[in-house]
């Protein structure tokens, strides 16, 4: 993921991304284990979640605009 | 409705986030995103507000962080019943029986083996026994599970191998610790039964000095016949029979112990 990121906010880890069960920490060293240790220390900053949004509100939003939803 | 333009995401007028792409789920009959929020925000329950547009008027809709996957019902996983399967549940127990019977069996043979059958008469020569299951299967087998949990530590240390290790070497602990116990326990009761003895047998210069012989030098004493008895004990206290080795040695008429195993 981090190779195709075109700005630093989007090079997301595993942790951040909820796949932190898939990283193995304990094995052979390899690149950005000290940083993956350290971001599992003391967990992420952000988090991958999902949302879902209220939609009656936005029907009420598209009503009040005379607009079909 | 469906957005792959980043909006932001708010929780009481700051911005903590935002939703990277957005779609109606026909299945859920629901208007869902993906975000990437602050994790003080990121907990399944947790109401925001997401911007989104109508009619070029930004708006702030309600939106709830939910588990995903979003859609999840137990048949995406369950596995259905192939006759494949079916065959080999039936077949496995009958396999197994057999491979578990011809190891009762030959298991059965070893102790037979080990304990019972006494070809030729007993000497010094053959009085050394070994069991077949446990000399030669469950040593060996424990010896190459240490052996290799071992090597599995060196490797990759963690803490499942370093156990692995701790365990394999305790079963060898406990291998040669149920060994040693029953052979002290028969030591004890042969010296109990050769003190028996030798305080009819010895003449009374002899029988004094009982208790200045061995439990070792007892252990050995016991394959000499009653005739050659005093003679014997007499050297070994005389210091002329140094070890187990030498006594057996020095006993002309071997009476057979096949109780000892």
């Amino acid at each position: 993921m981090s190779r195709l990121a075109l700005i630093p906010s989007q090079r997301y880890s595993p942790f951040e991304m909820g796949l932190g069960r898939l990283v193995r920490l304990d094995k052979a060293r390899f690149v950005g284990q000290a940083a993956l240790r350290a971001e599992r220390r003391t967990g992420p900053a952000r988090r991958v979640v999902g949302l879902e949004l209220d939609w009656p509100e936005i029907q009420r939003l598209f009503e009040a605009a005379s607009l079909p939803p | 409705m469906a957005s792959r333009q980043a909006v932001p995401v708010y929780k009481g007028g700051h911005q903590v986030g935002k939703a990277t792409s957005m779609t109606w789920s026909p299945v859920l009959k629901k208007l869902i995103t993906l975000a990437t929020v602050s994790r003080e925000y990121a907990a399944v329950g947790s109401r925001l507000r997401v911007e989104f547009t109508i009619d070029a008027v930004r708006h702030k809709v309600e939106a709830t962080v939910v588990r995903t996957p979003f859609f999840n019902p137990p048949r995406k996983v369950a596995v259905p019943p192939s006759g494949l399967t079916v065959n080999l549940a039936r077949r496995a127990p009958s396999r197994h029986r057999v491979i578990i019977l011809c190891l009762i069996g030959v298991f059965n043979a070893y102790l037979k083996e080990g304990f019972m059958a006494q070809a030729q008469p007993q000497t010094y020569a053959n009085h050394g026994r070994s069991v077949a299951a446990f000399h030669f299967v469950a040593l060996p087998i424990l010896a190459v599970n240490f052996l290799w949990s071992a090597y599995r530590a060196v490797t990759g240390l963690s803490f499942e191998t370093a156990l692995a290790a701790l365990v394999a070497l305790a079963l060898i602990i406990v291998a040669l610790c149920a060994r040693l116990f029953a052979l002290w326990a028969q030591d004890r009761v042969i010296r109990f039964e050769m003190r028996l003895k030798l305080a009819e047998l010895l003449p009374d210069d002899l029988k004094a000095r009982i208790s200045d012989l061995t439990t070792s030098q007892l252990v050995a004493l016991r394959f000499a016949s009653d005739a050659e008895l005093p003679a014997l004990v007499r050297q070994t206290l005389a210091g002329s029979l140094a070890d187990q080795k030498a006594i057996k040695q020095a006993v002309k008429d071997w009476q057979a112990d096949y109780q000892r195993v």
